[in-house]
């Protein structure tokens, strides 16, 4: 229980970051702030209540955030996740083409399968902590994540295809 | 994919990596954090959110139009990358807003010695044959609902679903491969092996695919304004419907009817977990 500002002020800072992270990956830069401010207010009016792992709740609480601030028009799409367009890693030995397949699979994917990919390796969360931030059971979270990373394999493997090179050269006259 | 390669891949992906806050940053959650312990107690709610941009409001004139045109009254949501060029919008499934829309509660086999049929057929199995597996593949499920097939595409102890409007494209995925446990299910029981949704707006569709026991005649759900008639056959259950839930979870009842005319009916979420 959060009795204190000290307390709070001590969850504020241990999770500031990667809540940040967590909507800078999912929100308009424009909304940002706003999503970040609204999920510690809401935090701080429940701080009696806040697991002791407040990390999914938070999460939880800002993806709600985002989807109410799009309320009826692009609901889904406010909690689609962002990628990168260039390899952040500062020493990425990434295959142009390779990074291309990658960024088209993600594209093509359902909303519904970037966030549980996303809740695996970007946040990093473990499949109770995900499924709390989802709302739903560990075994739903654990059939979704098998089948997001079945479908974004079937989507590499098909962008793999289309670019693959004529096995026959063209006929010259 | 294991995933120790996922997350290898993914990394380069991230839009948002980690690493030490900015001197920039540092100041702005250190403001924050003043402004929500200074007025958390005194407002009776929260700051409200910055206004919609005018975009948004163009693209629910285009959701409101199509309503009009006799889609499923649901949440619907417009992507900007799918701002219509002309008539028809097209999602990354390939399966254009006009193909859904023709979209019928209860399906028709799938006639493969028609134009639709056999285009349809011959997409799902060259676009499944890229998959998992060897050998000869089989169809089953097959079904029209308005311009769009769907079937699973059996080959090798693989299985996929696919869906097609027999114009060159379409959208399929794994359902279970060789390699998977054998999953089994009761006789007057179904299970849900996989459920998703693809695209948004009015290039949106649920799906959701399981087994059926043998005991089991028929399968519906009712998703609020529409009920959706599955295709059961040969022990697997398949349904679609267009409009993709807003959440990306499927919900509502779901109705079995077995051989003897007996029928229960279970929220769909009790068969996901």
């Amino acid at each position: 229980m959060i009795d204190t500002e000290a307390h709070f002020t001590e969850l504020y800072r241990a999770t500031y970051p990667e809540l940040l992270r967590f909507v800078r990956r999912r929100a308009h830069p424009l909304l940002v702030d706003d999503i970040v401010g609204e999920t510690y207010l809401a935090a701080w009016r429940r701080r009696d209540g806040l697991p002791d792992d407040a990390r999914p709740w938070l999460f939880g609480t800002a993806r709600h955030a985002m989807a109410n601030a799009h309320r009826g028009v692009n609901r889904q799409i406010a909690v689609a996740v962002r990628i990168a367009e260039t390899d952040p890693r500062q020493d990425a030995p990434s295959d142009p083409s390779d990074r291309l397949d990658l960024q088209a699979a993600w594209r093509s994917l359902a909303v519904r399968d970037q966030e549980v990919l996303a809740l695996h390796v970007w946040e990093d969360l473990d499949d109770r902590q995900a499924s709390a931030v989802l709302g739903c059971s560990r075994a739903a979270y654990s059939m979704r994540l098998s089948r997001a990373k079945r479908n974004l394999a079937n989507l590499i493997s098909r962008s793999n295809a289309n670019r693959a090179p004529a096995l026959i050269p063209a006929a010259h006259h | 994919m294991n995933d120790t390669t996922l997350r290898n891949r993914l990394s380069a992906l991230d839009a948002a990596p980690g690493g030490p806050l900015t001197h920039s940053e540092l100041t702005r959650r250190d403001a924050l954090l003043t402004a929500v312990l200074a007025t958390a107690d005194r407002l009776p709610a929260p700051v409200p959110a910055r206004p919609q941009p005018r975009t948004r409001v163009r693209m629910f004139g285009v959701v409101a139009g199509a309503s009009a045109a006799g889609l499923i009254a649901a949440a619907l949501v417009v992507g900007p990358h799918l701002l219509s060029h002309g008539g028809s919008e097209t999602a990354t499934s390939g399966i254009t807003s006009v193909q859904l829309s023709s979209w019928t509660g209860a399906p028709a086999p799938l006639d493969q010695n028609s134009a639709t049929g056999s285009a349809a057929a011959a997409w799902c199995l060259s676009a499944t044959a890229a998959g998992p597996g060897s050998g000869s593949q089989t169809l089953q499920n097959a079904d029209l609902r308005g311009q769009v097939a769907s079937m699973v595409v059996l080959r090798g102890g693989n299985a996929s679903y696919c869906m097609t409007a027999g114009t060159n494209d379409g959208f399929w995925e794994l359902l279970t491969d060789a390699g998977d446990q054998p999953a089994t299910v009761a006789a007057g029981d179904i299970t849900i092996e996989s459920d998703g949704s693809h695209g948004d707006g009015n290039t949106g569709f649920d799906y959701v695919e399981g087994l059926s026991g043998t005991d089991i005649a028929a399968v519906s759900i009712h998703n609020g304004t529409q009920t959706v008639s599955a295709t059961v056959e040969d022990g697997r259950w398949t349904a679609w419907w267009p409009n993709s839930h807003p959440d990306g979870n499927i919900g509502g009842t779901i109705t079995l009817t077995a051989t003897d005319g007996s029928s229960r009916s279970m929220p769909v979420s009790s068969l996901i977990g």
